[in-house]
C-alpha cells in the first residue's frame, strides 16, 4: 500500500501526516519548538532545533506507524509558516537564530521604505506589503545592525529552506514562499533587482526560485537509510502554510472568500490576477500558474481572544483545558452585539487594512451592567469586525458572496455563527483541522497523478458544515460595525499620542 | 547550634554562621529603624514571610509592593534594601536556611536534612529561576515557623529532629508553591517556555520527568499528559531534543572533544550520546562532524 507524507514547518510546531493515495489520512504526528522573545519586539527559532525536531516527527511516524504495515512512501511534500530569515555561512551553517515572522525589529527600515517611492514599486512588483515581517525589511535591518553575521551570510534562506537543505544538501525554495519575501517578481517569477539592491544581496545569496510542484532533488543517502527510505521516493517542494490551507478549503473556482483564525488572521481570495492597490494594503502569493492568493492579514487573531481569557476571566482556577467548554457556552449565552460593548483588537498595533504599528486596543461603551463575560464577548466580535474590515476594503476590488473558515479558532461553532452574522453571508466550516497538511495533500496526489489538476484534488476534502446567517444579528452588527469602523478613524492621532508613552515607559 | 529567634530585634546584622542549618527571626520595622542593604550571604536562601504593615522593597534594584502573608524568597548574593517613608510599619519572619550544608554534606557530620539531594539541587534551580520569588497570600510559612519556635522554647525528646523536619517542609512547601503559583492564569503554554528554558539552562543536569514536573508544579502523570498534548514528544524524548539540537552546535561551531560534548549535553557517556545521536540524525557525532 502507498501513502504520501505531509511535513508542515509551523511556528509553534512541525506537523507530519501521512495520506493514503485516496487522500484519507493514516497517521499524523507533531513536535513543539519555543519561539524565544528576548525583547517584546524579538521573535526567534533555533533552526537546529526546528530541524531535528522535524527528523524526530518524521522519524518517528515512519518507524511506528509505515514499516510495520509495509506502506511505500511515494512522495513527501513540505510546507511551512512565511517570512523566517535565517543567515548560513558558506558551509551552510547558521549564524544565530532565525528570525520568525512576528519579529518586529525592522519596523522602523519598513516604516521609512513605505514613504518612498521606491518602496511603493517594490510592493507593485513583489505583491508583498512593505512591513517588518517581510524578509525584504529583515535583510536590511541585518546589514544596518548586524555588520558581522551580514559579512559572513553566503545565503540568507527561511527554515524550510534549511530543512530541505539538510534533507538534500541543495537550495531551493518555491514560488509561493519565495513571493512572500518582498524580494521576488511577481510576473518574471526571478527574483527582482530592485529588492535585492535594497537588501544590499546579490541572486546568488539567495536559493533557485521552483515551482510548487519541483520534485527535481533526492533524499540524500545517510538519510534515506535513517528514515528506511530509498531514491524512489519523491521529495515536493510544496508551498507554504497559508497558500495550502487556502487551497484545502476547495474555494479555487468558487468566488468565495477564506476567512482563517489561528493566533493571527487573513481574509484570502482566490484570483487569476494579483490584487495590488496604492495604499499597498493587500499581499499576494503565486500558488501555481494560473492562481494567485491574495489578502491582507491581521495581526490581533485567537491571540487577542486569549489574552481576554487569561486578563479577564475570573473562573480559572487550574486548568485553562477544562475552562473552556463551559466558557465556549457562557459566551453562546450572552446576546449578540454584547449588549452594546465594542473591542478594537489592537493590542498588537495592526496590519491590514489599517497598516498601523501604534494603534492600541480598547473597550468602548461599557456601562454598569456590563460583566467579565460580556467583555470576552465583545473581544470575539471585535477579532471578527477587524476581519470584516479586512473584507471590506478587498470588496472594493473583488467581488464575494460566500465564505470558508479555517484555523483553530474560527473553525468552532460559535466563532463560525458570529463570522456569519457579522459578515451576512453563509459560511462553510472546514472539519479537518490539519489544512495545511490537507492542501499538501491535494499538491502530493495531483505531482504524483492521481489526480489531474488541483481542482479535481478537491475531492479528498471532507464536506463542511454550512451556516447561514441571521438576518437580524446580522443588522445590529453592522451598526456596531460602523462604530468600530469610525472609531479605528478618528483615533488615529490619540494612538499615535498613547503608543508615544507606552514606548517611552 | 540553633539560634533562638528573638521576638524584639530590628537591627538586620549579615552575621555569618556558616555552620548552622538555618536560622531564624522576626524582624520589626518602624519609621526611625535604620534601613541598611542588605546582601544575602553566598551560602543562603532566605525567605521574608510578611507578618503585618507594608513596605516598599528593592532587590535587585527592582521596586516590589510585598503585603501580609506573602513570602518572599531570595536567592544567594541578592541585594535588599527597603525604601524610606515614615509611614511603615511592619513586622517580618526571616528566615535563612544554609545551603551549603545541604550540597556539599559531610561524611563527618550528620546531614540534618532529609531532603534528597537531587530533588535538592532541583529545588534550588527552581529559586533560582524565580529569583526574587514572591508566594502571594501563603500561611503555612508563619505556621511552621511558629511550630519551629515552639520546638526551640519547650525543647522536648526529639526536637532537634523535628524542628528539621519542620525546615524541611518549609522548604518543600514553599518549592512547589512557587511552581504552582507561576502556574496561575497562565496557559501550558507559558509553563512549557518556563520548563524549556530551565532545561536549557541546565543541560548537562540529569533531568527526571519528576524534577521537570516540580518546575511547573504538577505531578508527574498530568505533567506528561500535558507535555504531550502541547508538543508532542514525551518529557524526556523533548529533553533529548534540546540535547541533540546543543550538541549538533558544537559539533560545527567548536573543536570540543566528544566526550565533553557528550557531558556537556547531559550524555551519562559518549556511548550513550553516541548512540542516540545517531539514532536521531542517522550519522555517529563523529562522522557528523567529517561532513562538515
Amino acid at each position: 500500500m502507498d501513502c504520501i507524507i505531509t511535513l508542515e514547518i509551523g511556528t509553534t510546531s512541525t506537523k507530519v501526516v501521512v495520506f493514503d493515495m485516496l487522500g484519507k489520512q493514516i497517521a499524523s504526528n507533531k513536535g513543539a519548538y519555543p519561539t524565544f522573545h528576548n525583547h517584546t519586539h524579538i521573535s526567534e527559532q533555533d533552526p537546529e532545533q526546528v530541524f531535528i525536531t522535524a527528523l524526530f516527527v518524521l522519524k518517528s511516524i515512519i518507524n511506528n506507524h509505515l514499516l510495520s504495515s509495509k506502506r511505500k512512501v511515494r512522495a513527501i511534500v513540505f510546507s511551512s509558516s512565511m517570512h523566517s530569515v535565517l543567515p548560513v555561512d558558506k558551509n551552510g551553517n547558521p549564524l544565530g537564530n532565525a528570525i520568525i515572522w512576528s519579529d518586529n525589529r525592522a519596523a522602523s527600515i519598513a516604516e521609512d521604505l513605505k514613504k518612498t517611492a521606491l518602496g511603493d514599486e517594490i510592493y507593485q512588483k513583489t505583491g508583498t506589503p512593505i512591513h517588518a515581517m517581510s524578509p525584504l525589511a529583515k535583510i536590511a535591518w541585518l546589514r544596518q545592525n548586524s555588520k558581522e553575521i551580514y559579512g559572513q551570510t553566503a545565503k540568507f534562506i527561511s527554515l524550510k529552506e534549511y530543512v530541505l537543505y539538510q534533507f538534500t544538501d541543495e537550495y531551493f525554495i518555491d514560488y509561493s514562499l519565495a513571493s512572500a519575501t518582498g524580494l521576488f517578481n511577481l510576473k518574471s517569477k526571478k527574483w527582482e533587482e530592485d529588492s535585492l539592491k535594497f537588501a544590499g544581496i546579490t541572486t546568488d545569496q539567495l536559493s533557485t526560485p521552483v515551482p510548487i510542484n519541483f520534485d527535481g532533488f533526492k533524499l540524500k543517502k545517510t538519510m534515506q537509510k535513517s528514515l528506511h527510505l530509498d531514491a524512489s521516493t519523491k521529495l515536493i517542494i510544496g508551498s507554504t502554510d497559508g497558500c495550502f490551507a487556502t487551497l484545502s478549503t476547495g474555494a479555487m473556482q468558487k468566488d468565495d472568500a477564506i476567512i482563517s483564525i489561528t493566533s493571527g488572521g487573513a481574509v484570502r481570495v482566490f484570483g487569476k490576477e494579483c490584487l495590488t492597490n496604492d495604499k499597498g494594503t493587500f499581499f499576494n502569493y503565486i500558488l501555481n500558474d494560473d492562481y494567485y492568493i491574495s489578502g491582507g492579514p491581521t495581526s490581533n487573531g485567537g491571540l487577542a481572544f486569549d489574552w481576554s481569557i487569561n486578563n479577564i476571566y475570573k473562573n480559572i482556577e487550574d486548568d485553562l483545558d477544562k475552562v473552556i467548554p463551559q466558557l465556549f457556552n457562557e459566551l453562546t449565552k450572552v446576546q449578540a452585539g454584547s449588549n452594546g460593548l465594542l473591542f478594537l483588537p489592537y493590542l498588537q498595533g495592526e496590519r491590514a487594512p489599517i497598516w498601523d504599528s501604534n494603534a492600541r486596543a480598547m473597550f468602548f461603551g461599557l456601562n454598569i451592567t456590563h460583566q467579565p463575560i460580556h467583555m470576552i464577548r465583545a473581544v470575539l466580535e471585535g477579532i471578527i469586525f477587524e476581519m470584516f474590515s479586512i473584507a471590506k476594503s478587498i470588496l472594493k476590488h473583488r467581488q464575494f458572496n460566500a465564505l470558508h473558515v479555517n484555523g483553530v479558532y474560527a473553525a468552532t461553532p460559535l466563532w463560525s455563527q458570529i463570522i456569519s452574522d457579522v459578515f451576512g453571508m453563509p459560511v462553510s466550516i472546514s472539519q479537518y483541522p490539519l489544512s495545511a497538511n490537507l492542501g499538501s495533500a491535494m499538491l502530493g496526489l495531483t505531482v504524483m497523478g492521481e489526480y489531474k489538476s488541483l481542482q479535481e484534488a478537491s475531492s479528498i476534502i471532507p464536506s463542511p458544515i454550512e451556516l447561514n446567517p441571521s438576518v437580524s444579528k446580522h443588522k445590529l452588527y453592522q451598526k456596531l460595525f460602523d462604530i468600530f469602523e469610525s472609531l479605528t478613524d478618528k483615533l488615529e492621532e490619540e494612538f499615535r499620542q498613547i503608543a508615544e508613552i507606552q514606548t517611552k515607559n | 547550634m540553633l539560634k533562638e529567634p528573638t521576638n524584639t530585634d530590628n537591627q538586620i546584622s549579615s552575621g555569618n554562621h556558616p555552620t548552622d542549618p538555618f536560622f531564624i527571626r522576626t524582624l520589626n520595622f518602624n519609621a526611625a529603624s535604620e534601613r541598611p542593604v542588605y546582601v544575602v550571604n553566598d551560602h543562603e536562601i532566605t525567605m521574608f514571610h510578611l507578618i503585618s504593615g507594608n513596605i516598599e522593597w528593592i532587590i535587585d534594584n527592582q521596586y516590589f509592593t510585598i503585603l501580609p502573608n506573602d513570602l518572599l524568597v531570595v536567592y544567594p548574593k541578592s541585594t535588599i534594601s527597603w525604601v524610606e517613608s515614615s509611614l511603615d510599619i511592619c513586622t517580618i519572619y526571616e528566615i535563612r536556611i544554609n545551603v551549603e550544608s545541604l550540597l556539599a554534606p559531610h561524611i563527618h557530620k550528620p546531614l540534618w536534612s532529609g531532603i534528597h539531594h537531587a530533588e535538592f539541587n532541583v529545588i534550588l534551580n527552581l529559586f533560582k529561576h524565580y529569583n526574587p520569588a514572591i508566594i502571594p497570600e501563603c500561611k503555612f510559612p508563619a505556621e511552621i515557623v511558629s511550630k519551629i519556635m515552639k520546638e526551640i522554647a519547650n525543647e522536648e525528646l526529639g526536637f532537634k529532629t523535628r524542628t528539621y523536619a519542620l525546615v524541611d517542609e518549609l522548604i518543600i512547601s514553599t518549592a512547589r508553591c512557587i511552581g504552582k503559583s507561576s502556574a496561575r492564569n497562565t496557559d501550558f503554554k507559558e509553563q512549557f517556555l518556563i520548563l524549556d528554558k530551565m532545561l536549557r539552562n541546565n543541560l548537562s543536569h540529569q533531568w527526571t520527568v519528576a524534577e521537570m514536573a516540580g518546575i511547573v508544579g504538577f505531578g508527574i502523570t498530568s505533567f506528561t499528559d500535558k507535555v504531550k498534548n502541547h508538543s508532542g514528544f514525551s518529557p524526556l524524548n523533548y529533553l533529548i531534543s534540546l540535547r541533540i539540537t546543543e550538541a549538533i552546535k558544537l559539533i560545527k561551531n567548536t573543536d570540543i572533544s566528544m566526550t565533553h560534548i557528550a557531558l556537556r549535553t547531559g550524555f551519562y557517556s559518549s556511548q550513550h550520546f553516541s548512540s542516540t545521536f545517531k539514532k536521531v540524525t542517522g550519522l555517529s557525532p563523529k562522522d557528523f562532524r567529517k561532513k562538515d
